[in-house]
């Protein structure tokens, strides 16, 4: 009898176990029909507040739901649209802007959005109280940093004023002819003050408002549903200025962290869109799937960084000895199928923009200036430690740089494998001879790569301090004239090239693999995509491919 | 009973108090803090982060308002996850860590069990060593090789189920698969174990003796006794099982508590790891508890002791 029993009840758990068994129609499709587009979104964001979040996965869904004064132009990378703002002018020198917030801006709730909201908003990211840790772009605002800092308290004196409802004045430190570029920035973006006012929430971070239900924003969607580790599903929003021209029903975010999660729920029809590609599978995916992958410019780098406080790296010689010994195509080309060796330290995505010093692979060179600096042949020369954060990718490249760093020059190196906090602070307390990191531009001027390494700035990690290159950073930013201002901040980069307390290794091309009947999705140097110029291909269109 | 319990419960006190202590103190002594990022903020920023979540107090000072906080149910804030309380996170991420877990444990049971028996029934032939070496090797192959695995055959080649997500009613059957079959395959050995030892038993014997089918003597007399050792088994792995599994949430991208676990001490979530670890260990103490119970309801030659 017991036994029966337990048979059945064994029969019954399989038959639960098979129920949901048999193809079924994949979710994309589904999506499609419903016109809603799914994209991985690398990872869980940390909140949706644009003034207190920091990260790319935050931003990927801010600019669904938000909208800055001009947007990019996706068919032109670098050049921008109208977004809240239908016109705008500047002083010849570009240190005085004023921009038209256009008659129809409203916020999802169907409130008229004004000139005074960016007053608030930037008045709210500069409060010290709040902490935001990316307040400093809004630096070129004149005062900006003074009142962050806390040596001025009275918002007026900073330079940027409502001056009626529909006109917004900024008034810079100096010349900034890139600042719609800045403007694309979600630090840049509007909040909602009655929602922010209602919360307490001008100063403190640690409020609710950032939620479905309460976030009101000015974008193209708006915030449905968000179910931390799982979901962040947005909705086309019916008062945003343009919603003819916005086509998708909805985007839902998956926050994945895994690459090879992402890339089976691909495979299986369960993403439009994933935010990478394993490493070690690009080739594979070059090679037979070019209907999928796309592997996009951008705006980033990987480099070498060097304690340049510590004997032997304090010598330029030793360092341009290690710089001429990397082969960097070999690594991109065989190591980690990926990217293009880096020949300076700004990605060559800005038109017009350009350096003088290139780097060559050179180890006969390298071998002569490590004995010219009394290491012939690595003699004498410490073993120094490489400082690595954990992951695959940095592993096998760290393991390569050892390999041609023994083999050319006799240098001998330890791999020090950390995780991503510990690693930070062994760079905070310069614990390292070396280390491997990667930058990604904010916007598209060659300053978001060249301010970092002027003295004093928190990502300048190597205790690198030259007079000339900041005093030509400085002095670049007098100067109105784009291409002249370009020639000054490419002499800066060849001091960086020559001294080489970076040393630039490979650019980092976006790698991910998109549905083919998804539209609208087109190369960005900063990986922006505005959501209302995509869409899916129409049906008819589809099926010939 | 009730004495039993209440003394029990009395215990966990102590050891709650210490696991916390631990935790606190260990979590802050690691490099790095909640706020240290690639983009390193001005310190100035720094001091008024850490001032609004209380750490420029001396740590003494900040456990005991932890200690405050918690005993009022109150488990903070997290640093990472903005404006969102632990106590938040934990109940929208628990019950679906309890769900799987809860699964996986009935897919354990149910596989396991019978495999057990069998293997015990049918000693040394080819049942009984398939059986053992079917559990073999669910116990060898980690939760990161089978997941994936099982998601590429039924998920991706077949197309019967989602390879990932929580989405579906069908989106349990996978993972829970996946975490259960370690614990199956566990099970398995233990009751074959446990069956082995109670069929040489006298009242075995004196039940054959008297006539009685092999099938009521296994199931309805041998498998009580038999169950003992995985009765004891099942405390730890009902704990670990419903309090998520980083590997199998992450391979299966099931936003469960396993999770938050192992991502907030990698972000340096203080709060968040404290309140993951702190429930963590009401839940095993509870489940330990429970089998207690349960092991003196089986067997009646122990007692409430």
């Amino acid at each position: 009898m017991f036994k029966k029993r337990f048979i059945i009840l064994c029969a019954l758990f399989l038959a639960l176990f098979l129920t949901a068994c048999g193809r079924k129609e994949r979710p994309v499709d589904l999506a499609v029909k419903e016109g809603i587009l799914i994209i991985d979104n690398g990872s869980e964001p940390e909140g949706l507040d644009p003034h207190t979040v920091t990260g790319f996965p935050e931003h990927r869904i801010l600019m669904a739901l938000y909208e800055g004064l001009v947007i990019e132009n996706p068919d032109v990378p670098g050049d921008y649209l109208p977004g809240v703002a239908d016109t705008w002018i500047s002083n010849p020198d570009h240190s005085v802007w004023t921009f038209h917030i256009r008659d129809n801006a409203h916020w999802s709730n169907g409130d008229r959005l004004v000139a005074e909201d960016f007053v608030y908003a930037h008045n709210r990211i500069l409060n010290a109280e709040l902490g935001s840790e990316y307040a400093e772009m809004l630096y070129p605002i004149l005062n900006a940093e003074a009142f962050h800092d806390g040596e001025i308290s009275d918002f007026s004196e900073v330079g940027v004023k409502a001056l009626d409802d529909s006109t917004l004045q900024y008034t810079l430190k100096g010349p900034t002819a890139y600042f719609p570029q800045m403007l694309m920035h979600y630090t840049y973006w509007p909040v909602h003050r009655p929602t922010i006012e209602a919360f307490n929430a001008f100063s403190d971070r640690t409020t609710n408002w950032a939620r479905p239900g309460t976030l009101i924003g000015n974008g193209p969607f708006v915030l449905k549903n968000w179910v931390t580790n799982q979901v962040i599903e947005v909705e086309a929003n019916p008062h945003y200025w343009d919603a003819a021209t916005v086509k998708l029903k909805g985007i839902r975010f998956l926050p994945i962290d895994n690459r090879d999660t992402a890339e089976r729920m691909f495979l299986a029809g369960q993403l439009h869109k994933t935010d990478s590609v394993p490493f070690n599978k690009r080739r594979h995916y070059r090679d037979t799937r070019s209907d999928v992958f796309h592997e996009d410019e951008f705006f980033a780098d990987s480099y070498v960084g060097v304690n340049c406080r510590k004997s032997p790296l304090d010598d330029i010689r030793v360092r341009r000895a290690l710089y001429l010994a990397i082969n960097d195509q070999l690594i991109t080309e065989s190591v980690t199928f990926n990217g293009d060796a880096a020949l300076c330290w700004v990605p060559p995505v800005i038109q017009n923009y350009d350096n003088s010093i290139k780097r060559d692979y050179d180890p006969e060179m390298a071998r002569a200036l490590l004995a010219e600096a009394g290491y012939p042949g690595g003699e004498g020369l410490r073993p120094l430690d490489l400082l690595i954060v954990n992951t695959d990718t940095n592993k096998i490249v760290s393991e390569t740089y050892q390999e041609m760093w023994r083999s050319e020059l006799g240098v001998k190196i330890n791999v020090v494998n950390e995780e991503w906090k510990v690693f930070l602070d062994s760079l905070a307390q310069g614990n390292f001879d070396l280390f491997t990191m990667a930058w990604i531009g904010d916007y598209i001027d060659p300053s978001t790569f060249l301010g970092m390494m002027t003295e004093g700035n928190g990502n300048n990690h190597t205790g690198w301090v030259n007079k000339e290159y900041d005093r030509l950073l400085e002095e670049s930013s007098y100067i109105a004239d784009p291409d002249a201002r370009y020639k000054v901040l490419g002499q800066a980069e060849d001091i960086l090239m020559t001294e080489l307390p970076i040393l630039p290794s490979s650019t980092n091309p976006r790698v991910y693999l998109l549905d083919n009947r998804v539209r609208g999705w087109k190369s960005h140097p900063i990986d922006n995509h505005p959501y209302k110029f995509i869409y899916f291909a129409p049906e008819n269109e589809s099926e010939s491919e | 009973m009730f004495k039993f319990i209440l003394n029990r419960l009395l215990q966990a006190i102590p050891v709650l108090f210490i696991i916390v202590a631990m935790t606190f103190f260990m979590v802050r002594a690691a490099p790095g803090g909640p706020f240290s990022q690639e983009r390193k903020v001005s310190q100035q920023i720094l001091e008024k982060m850490n001032e609004h979540y209380g750490l420029n107090d001396p740590v003494y000072v900040q456990f005991f308002n932890y200690l405050k906080h918690a005993l009022q149910g109150d488990l903070g804030y997290s640093y990472k996850h903005e404006g969102r309380t632990v106590n938040e996170m934990i109940a929208e991420s628990f019950p679906v860590s309890l769900k799987l877990g809860a699964l996986s444990l009935l897919f354990a049971v149910g596989v396991g069990i019978p495999a057990g028996v069998l293997g015990a029934v049918k000693k040394n032939t080819f049942w009984d060593y398939s059986a053992m070496s079917v559990a073999l090797m669910g116990i060898c192959l980690p939760t990161f090789v089978v997941g994936p695995l099982i998601s590429l055959i039924f998920g991706l080649w077949l197309g019967w189920f989602n390879v990932s997500g929580w989405f579906e009613s069908g989106d349990v059957v996978l993972p829970s698969i996946t975490l259960g079959l370690a614990y199956a395959a566990y099970i398995a050995r233990l009751t074959r174990g446990g069956m082995l030892d109670v069929l040489n038993q006298d009242y075995i014997r004196t039940a054959r003796a008297k006539g009685l089918s092999p099938s009521a003597i296994v199931w309805k007399h041998a498998l009580k006794g038999g169950l003992l050792p995985v009765v004891s088994f099942m405390g730890p792995a009902l704990a670990g099982l419903i309090s998520g599994s980083f590997v199998v949430e992450t391979i299966f991208q099931i936003p469960g508590l396993g999770r938050h676990f192992v991502n907030a001490a990698l972000s340096r979530d203080y709060t968040m790891v404290l309140g993951t670890v702190l429930f963590y260990a009401v839940m095993i103490i509870i489940a330990n508890l429970v089998v207690d119970i349960l092991q003196v309801v089986l067997n009646p030659r122990l007692k409430y002791e």
